[in-house]
């Protein structure tokens, strides 16, 4: 008990600013997203005895409220997009970064039984702050989210992927990684933050497209459905790119459909012809060349994508952190 | 100086190449996004012929609108670059020494704390003025060719983007740069200081915009909606309703007194309709500063920011003077 009490108190005093910045951002942020979350139950309560009570006018200024507050709330959402970058890099670029720089490394490298044994004990800690800290964010923002569209199961849904649950907690391992990584590599903070910062860019773009990819094997071919009440025909699906269906039955991308014609008319029905009457600008039925589908992958496939993602994520983490190890055990002291 | 700006240079040689290289960047990009705009502008009158637009003009019209997004991230680096140059060259000026316990050399081997602080900071100034003059230009030459590509006709008479381009790009890195070193040599630690100096500018950045959102509102006149053309160069502070027998209200009021606002006021003109049964009609005017008053403007926010920039660093001074050697 002793041992890890010791343990916890030298980590926090090595990183007491980037710690205590990240408890204090996320005590806001997770306060400000119950608190939107709470006020948009109480409105929406407000809301429903306005309705029975048939009153208009002042229902009007109820749903205006509403939708300032959803506005603000949705807002908040961007923080917890943007929350697992600015922190992972923020504890992990200085965790070996500053030793080096400001010579320390040599001793406590020294001290310890290992260089490993050393490194694993720090990234331990704030990997552990950082996971708690994240999951707390998960949390807040999967209830605003439900709290926003109180209609919706967000467990089928890909609203706000990404700014929700357990993807949070994994990309911030991942930064986390990238920036001890970089930091180990450098030996500097500051340069070793801008370079992990530009890195983390090209990594999670990297991923994401992998990911759209390899999502593509899940989707389902759909109509684009654009009903009365402005439906996306979507259903909570995640939307991967638009494609055209040949009669054939086959699937390509607007590029060569471009390429056959450089005039295309698409209907209602999202059937596409390349010529039409210019007097009545009817299409020609004889130009069909296909029909303008989108590619979805539905929305009861949430929790497996979530998960599949998260692991690829973590890998990255693993990987990079991995690398780090490496980098430390090879570097010269002092 | 050219000792003090190659010392500058060794001490924070990978934030400068950084920062300067995406300078470059953000040059090459708006460079070719200007030319292909303005290539594509020419073809744009050439588009409508007896009102017909042909296929590919069609295409061209495409492209315009992906060179066009190009243009605005440069005007968005416009309004982020300020931050990044300011905050990232200038917390680490006093903080990386506190930090490295090398201050106590630095500061007995130069003839004065003041000499020092001068002399590490004014190379840097220099570069930060440099790279956010440059990006202030570039955000101008993009905007322009965005601006009069969307009908708009002159962008020095206009307060569109305004605060993404020009003078002001460099004015605010001044004072950022100023705040950054401030903060540096209070925290004495760099990524601390990063951080508070993030949030601190974050915080004067908001307070000056709308103290002089106030300052400005006192040259504004009211504009009538419908004078086509002086609003679209103009900064629209508020928007009311006239009522008819010539008082201001907002939506509320005008609303409460079953005002409503529209475009044709007068049977006469093209486009009336009757009022909605027991509404009048009433006229939205802006309260705005016309585009002519921009250039005052411009300058008066920018000697603003400069002379922020004069008293962070004085402070900044105060402080280094004050710390005890670590």
């Amino acid at each position: 008990m002793n041992g890890a009490m010791r343990w916890a108190t030298l980590s926090f005093r090595l990183h007491r600013w980037e710690v205590a910045a990240s408890v204090v951002g996320v005590l806001l942020l997770t306060a400000a997203m119950a608190w939107f979350a709470w006020q948009l139950q109480v409105i929406a309560a407000d809301q429903l005895a306005c309705e029975r009570a048939a009153s208009p006018s002042g229902c009007e200024l109820i749903a205006n409220r509403y939708l300032e507050t959803s506005e603000w709330g949705s807002r908040l959402l961007y923080l917890s997009w943007g929350a697992p970058f600015g922190m992972g890099l923020l504890l992990g670029v200085p965790l070996v970064a500053r030793e080096v720089e400001s010579r320390t490394s040599a001793i406590a490298w020294t001290l310890s039984r290992s260089r490993l044994a050393w490194l694993a004990s720090r990234v331990a800690f704030l990997g552990l702050v950082l996971v708690l800290l994240l999951a707390a964010i998960a949390v807040a923002s999967e209830a605003l989210a439900t709290a926003l569209l109180p209609t919706l199961d967000l467990d089928a849904d890909f609203t706000w992927h990404g700014r929700r649950g357990c993807l949070v907690v994994a990309r911030g391992l991942a930064a986390l990684g990238i920036g001890l990584c970089l930091g180990a590599v450098i030996g500097r903070a500051l340069p070793a933050l801008l370079a992990a910062a530009f890195a983390s860019a090209l990594v999670f773009t990297a991923v994401s497209i992998w990911m759209d990819r390899w999502n593509e094997t899940e989707a389902r071919v759909t109509a684009f459905d654009f009903g009365p009440e402005g439906s996306s025909g979507l259903d909570g699906g995640l939307m991967l790119g638009s494609r055209v269906e040949l009669p054939s039955g086959e699937l390509v991308g607007w590029d060569e459909i471009v390429r056959i014609s450089d005039q295309q008319m698409v209907d209602m029905d999202g059937a596409i012809y390349t010529s039409f009457d210019e007097l009545t600008g009817e299409p020609d039925p004889s130009s069909l060349i296909g029909w303008d589908r989108m590619l979805v992958v539905p929305g009861s496939m949430y929790p497996t994508i979530v998960l599949r993602e998260s692991g690829v994520v973590a890998g990255v983490a693993v990987l990079f952190g991995l690398l780090a190890a490496r980098v430390v055990v090879r570097r010269r002291l002092g | 100086m050219l000792t003090w700006l190659r010392l500058d240079f060794r001490l924070q040689r990978f934030e400068i190449v950084a920062l300067l290289a995406l300078v470059g960047v953000l040059a090459i990009v708006s460079a070719v996004s200007v030319m292909q705009l303005n290539e594509l502008q020419q073809l744009h009158g050439e588009c409508y012929v007896d009102g017909e637009v042909g296929a590919e003009c069609l295409a061209a019209f495409e492209e315009r609108a992906l060179w066009a997004e190009a243009a605005h991230w440069i005007l968005r680096a416009g309004w982020a670059m300020p931050f990044l140059l300011g905050i990232v060259l200038g917390v680490p000026i006093v903080a990386r020494e506190v930090d490295h316990r090398t201050g106590a050399v630095s500061w007995s081997l130069a003839r004065s704390r003041a000499r020092w602080l001068l002399g590490r900071t004014l190379p840097i100034l220099v570069v930060v003025a440099l790279g956010a003059g440059a990006v202030g230009v570039l955000a101008e030459l993009a905007a322009s060719a965005v601006y009069t590509g969307s009908g708009g006709s002159e962008l020095s008479r206009s307060w569109t983007w305004f605060d993404q381009r020009g003078m002001l790009v460099p004015a605010r890195a001044a004072a950022l740069l100023g705040i950054g070193v401030l903060v540096g040599a209070l925290v004495g630690r760099t990524l601390p200081g990063l951080l508070v100096a993030g949030v601190m500018s974050w915080g004067i950045f908001a307070g000056t915009t709308t103290a002089m959102d106030g300052w400005r509102a006192t040259d504004a006149i009211d504009i009538a909606w419908d004078s086509a053309g002086a609003l679209e160069s103009a900064y629209v502070i508020d928007v009311r309703v006239r009522a008819p027998d010539g008082r201001l209200l907002s939506f509320a009021e005008a609303d409460a007194e079953q005002i409503v606002p529209a475009m044709f006021t007068n049977p006469t003109e093209e486009g009336y309709e009757e009022p909605p049964a027991g509404y009048r009609y009433g006229t939205e005017v802006a309260r705005a500063v016309p585009g002519v008053e921009y250039r005052k403007w411009v300058l008066r926010e920018s000697a603003v920011w400069v002379s922020m920039s004069a008293v962070a660093e004085g402070l900044a001074l105060a402080a280094v003077r004050r710390r005890r050697p670590a």
